[in-house]
């Protein structure tokens, strides 16, 4: 029994060997279920590779040369693209949400002063346009705007990364015209477990936009990635998608 | 797909005809005829073919054509493969600009609502999985593959098997959830 090894496997996937080798290994798989199933896994991995990052600047351009050239392929890369959001980080262990949240609401209140004067810095507004998060002066509060528009960039949602005196964050959403006026109910997760949700919640002006303001104490935020959904008597409107980064967590447990 | 071969039209009785050549049993000759389709499907795709569905149905067609036609097969996956190479030829005369992926790739503001639509099927084929599955698929995304293979008391090939294997039921769930709608 001739054995193919994984890199072979590769190569074929990416045209990486020559042409009758190809030819031969193309006429093994397609007679062997397993071998054609292991081909099939080793796509699937390449592509989740892809997807974050993880593979070289060669083999990048292979892939989207070789297995990324028709609309079936394509849709594998959005799965595993999906399916990376979906599973990206483990289970968040099981906190007391109602306590935390009388606490964030305390350290709200007692940073409102400070918040107040701080929005009004000229800069704000493109310093929070940016991907990565400007980094706040130490203190007690941290904001940062999200976009709709994230979504469409799942491959790298935003950064958030706060200092590690933060001990509250302010996310705003913004919304779309036409969506403001309207009463909201927001529910924050990580890997598909809900970890927040508050409602109801009402829209600001900002500029010449609106946003949905979320206030969420950072010592409920593990360093990964998140999803928020904001939704409208049941139905979601729009998501919302953010990073955070070891920092956010470094705050000393009381 | 356009071919000369294409104007020829399965007819109900060539397809059964394909059906019986592949099994005697109806339900196993129904499951070898989705195997062949799919293999044959994944090498249009690897050959970097536009349509792989369009194309293996094309060879299926050809493959009942000459069934239909009393030609002998010995072996009739290997008698695809030799028309699904010739497709891939024709194919390639037909496409005689290169496509460039990346540019394909670009995500237009029109898809933020699809990819939204995507990640809530994702999510509930996630829901749908046995417990045990889905703990174990999160946890190969996230955690140290060794590590996790040790406390499965597997190896980290067998552990990649496993994961990819729910990967792939939860890609035929998402598939068939976007088909329905």
């Amino acid at each position: 029994v001739i054995t193919v090894n994984r890199d072979e496997l590769i190569a074929y996937l990416l045209h990486q060997m020559p042409e009758e080798q190809r030819v031969a290994l193309e006429d093994r798989w397609m007679e062997d279920p397993d071998l054609h199933q292991q081909l099939r896994s080793l796509e699937a991995e390449l592509l989740d590779a892809y997807v974050r990052g993880d593979v070289s600047a060669n083999d990048r351009t292979s892939i989207e040369s070789f297995l990324l050239t028709s609309d079936s392929q394509r849709r594998k890369l959005e799965f595993a693209r999906a399916l990376q959001i979906a599973v990206s980080t483990p289970h968040p262990s099981a906190r007391p949400w109602g306590m935390l949240a009388a606490v964030a609401a305390c350290l709200v209140l007692g940073a409102a002063v400070w918040w107040m004067a701080w929005q009004n810095l000229a800069l704000r507004r493109e310093l929070i346009s940016r991907s990565v998060e400007t980094r706040a002066p130490a203190g007690s509060l941290y904001s940062a705007l999200l976009r709709p528009e994230t979504t469409r960039g799942a491959l790298e949602p935003k950064l958030i990364q706060p200092p590690h005196t933060t001990e509250v964050m302010r996310l705003e959403l913004e919304l779309d015209p036409g969506d403001e006026n309207q009463s909201y109910a927001v529910e924050l997760s990580m890997a598909g477990n809900r970890v927040w949700e508050e409602e109801p919640i009402h829209s600001e002006p900002r500029g010449s936009r609106f946003v949905v303001p979320v206030w969420i104490s950072t010592r409920e935020l593990k360093p990964g990635q998140y999803q928020i959904k904001l939704s409208v008597g049941g139905k979601a409107i729009e998501y919302y998608y953010f990073r955070t980064a070891p920092e956010v967590n470094a705050l000393p447990a009381r | 797909v356009p071919t000369t071969r294409s104007k020829w039209e399965l007819s109900r009785e060539a397809f059964a005809r394909l059906l019986e050549e592949l099994d005697a049993n109806p339900d196993v000759a129904g499951e070898k005829f989705i195997a062949l389709r799919t293999r044959l499907t994944d090498l249009f795709a690897w050959q970097r073919c536009d349509s792989p569905e369009d194309l293996a149905d094309e060879t299926l067609n050809r493959v009942a054509r000459k069934l239909s036609e009393n030609q002998v097969i010995q072996n009739l996956v290997s008698y695809a493969l030799g028309v699904a190479r010739m497709i891939v030829h024709e194919d390639r005369r037909r496409e005689q600009e290169k496509r460039a992926a990346i540019r394909e790739l670009k995500i237009v503001g029109g898809q933020a609502k699809q990819e939204s639509d995507l990640l809530e099927m994702v999510r509930r084929c996630l829901a749908s999985l046995p417990v045990e599955s889905r703990r174990l698929i999160e946890r190969y995304y996230a955690e140290d593959l060794q590590r996790l293979a040790r406390e499965e008391g597997i190896s980290v090939n067998a552990l990649r098997n496993r994961a990819l294997r729910i990967r792939e039921k939860l890609f035929d769930c998402v598939t068939r959830a976007r088909d329905i709608e």
